[in-house]
């Protein structure tokens, strides 16, 4: 199962710099670590958060997470058809980040459940109705699938 | 009592609901106008006014809100600052009040919290609710306020086990004291069945464990102490008023645990010299149950894990040892984002007093509200912990 929309198109980035795709073809998020701190933030940033020191490079996130909560919304915002989703994902580099999750079934999800990096869908552009991309986690299939 | 004291002379609100046709300034002014006949006071004698409020400029309505409701009541030629902090704003508001008396710049300041939320269009609504987040990943994203409540119950499980029923019988008890509030939005006679079989909403809360969105106002009069004590025969005191924000940097929070208002809540009880024991009377920030529930701990009513017990055991029902949301809560009472805060304080004012009808706890001397606003990465925007006694 490709880990990224066949109709992935960068200039349709909901959030600018945040993922792209690897020289693997497979999509890596993108963060900023603090050559001075160490200190790790996502989405990019010019400066870090921690120490304010500007002595920062954008980094490869972990394509691997650990899922610390969920919710199934089963009503939502405009241009998402519930149920979906969502919820926060520790990555190693002691990132946590709001994600939608797919690869789920009624019951599958649960705190601590191991997570991977897809370049998916999130919504429709509500101005051109073109699909908007950006990271979605979904669960790590089990032996039995 | 030191010249430094701060006290609530008189409180009013308006009902709470969908006060359809009713602008801000009908039922905003109609609040201030009860706390102003409450407090023996002329409009003139007010000083300074803060008011709480999240949406009226996203509805272009206006950005002086405050000015338009108070020329309804003719308080004027006075400084009046809007404050926003989301469903915090109008405790954030309250706290401004009490540090102009506090520091000696003001006598009487206005503390008011109004909002307007139904009848505007669904589009507009849902953005002034989904600016209470991060609007880079999680709004954008499709995250929904009741799905944070949601991802906090799941965490909450996951370490304690399931207290779906508790949550449940949040919603009842609220439900049950709402009824006897007048100015109530939701008149509801429910049950656990009810709740548990209501539509879900953000898995596990379900419609019936959510709070409505509403329309309303709500004022308070704070003065100086010994104006205060002029004034009124039962001044409130306000003993403490503590704010603060999420860590947001650490990525080792725990979902399952109210960190921060732990942390208001200590700095609160320490400025009051007083622990959470000495409470005769709560209101919390229930806008989902699974937020009552993690109050209580956040509070220090009860330890870890061990909040769904003050449920099981009618601690926290309005004859148990501490009554919880006496008012009916966010849940009954209803949410009008910017005046919830100040919404608290009028419902501790009257508990105190010996006014609140049939919904009436047992000789209160000492009140505690706690109000929410916001989150980050599911962490919360702004928490603030006030008490206030009688002394």
């Amino acid at each position: 199962m490709s880990r990224v929309h066949p109709e992935y198109d960068e200039s349709r980035r909901l959030v600018d710099g945040s993922i792209r795709t690897a020289d693997d073809g497979d999509p890596v998020l993108v963060g900023t670590e603090c050559a001075e701190c160490g200190f790790v933030v996502f989405p990019t940033r010019p400066f870090c958060r921690n120490c304010l020191s500007e002595n920062v490079d954008d980094i490869d996130l972990s394509r691997n997470g650990e899922l610390r909560t969920y919710t199934v919304a089963h009503t939502g915002q405009e241009g998402f058809e519930p149920p979906y989703a969502f919820g926060f994902v520790d990555l190693p580099e002691g990132v946590r980040l709001y994600s939608l999750l797919k690869g789920w079934e009624s019951g599958t999800l649960e705190v601590g459940a191991p997570v991977e990096l897809t370049l998916d869908e999130i919504k429709p552009d509500p101005k051109t109705g073109e699909p908007l991309f950006g990271h979605v986690f979904r669960l790590v299939e089990g032996d039995d699938d | 009592m030191t010249e430094r004291d701060v006290a609530v002379v008189g409180v009013g609100q308006s009902d709470f609901g969908e006060l359809e046709g009713q602008r801000v300034t009908e039922f905003g002014g109609r609040a201030v106008r009860e706390a102003l006949l409450a407090s023996n006071l002329d409009n003139d004698a007010v000083e300074e006014a803060y008011i709480g409020n999240v949406a009226s400029a996203a509805q272009d309505q206006t950005g002086v809100v405050g000015q338009a409701v108070l020329r309804e009541v003719g308080v004027t030629g006075i400084p009046i600052t809007r404050v926003e902090n989301a469903c915090a704003s109008s405790t954030c508001a309250f706290r401004e009040a009490y540090k102009s008396i506090r520091s000696n710049e003001r006598d009487v300041v206005l503390a008011l919290g109004v909002e307007k939320m139904t009848g505007v269009p669904t589009d507009v609504a849902l953005k002034d609710m989904s600016g209470a987040s991060d609007a880079e990943v999680e709004g954008p994203m499709g995250m929904t306020f009741m799905g944070v409540y949601g991802m906090r119950a799941n965490a909450y499980m996951d370490r304690f086990g399931d207290v779906r029923e508790e949550l449940a019988d949040i919603a009842v008890k609220n439900h049950a004291n709402g009824l006897a509030n007048p100015h109530a939005h939701l008149h509801l006679d429910v049950d656990r069945d009810d709740v548990l079989e209501s539509r879900m909403v953000a898995d596990p809360i379900r419609l019936l464990d959510a709070c409505p969105m509403s329309d309303g106002a709500a004022a308070a009069v704070l003065a100086r102490g010994d104006v205060a004590e002029q004034l009124s025969d039962e001044p409130v005191y306000v003993d403490a008023v503590e704010a603060s924000s999420g860590h947001y940097l650490d990525s080792d929070l725990e979902y399952w645990r109210e960190e921060l208002d732990e942390r208001v809540s200590e700095q609160a009880y320490r400025e009051a010299g007083i622990g959470p024991d000495d409470l005769d009377v709560v209101e919390v920030h229930d806008a989902a149950t699974i937020g009552e529930l993690m109050h209580y701990e956040g509070l220090g009513l009860a330890s870890h894990g061990k909040g769904a017990s003050l449920v099981r055991n009618g601690d926290v029902m309005l004859d148990g040892r501490i009554p919880v949301n006496p008012s009916g809560g966010l849940k009954s009472r209803g949410h009008p984002v910017g005046a919830t805060g100040v919404a608290q304080v009028c419902e501790l004012v009257w508990q105190l007093r010996g006014e609140a009808g049939d919904r009436q706890v047992e000789d209160p001397t000492i009140g505690l509200a706690q109000n929410s606003g916001g989150a980050l990465v599911g962490e919360g925007g702004v928490s603030t912990v006030t008490i206030l006694s009688t002394r």
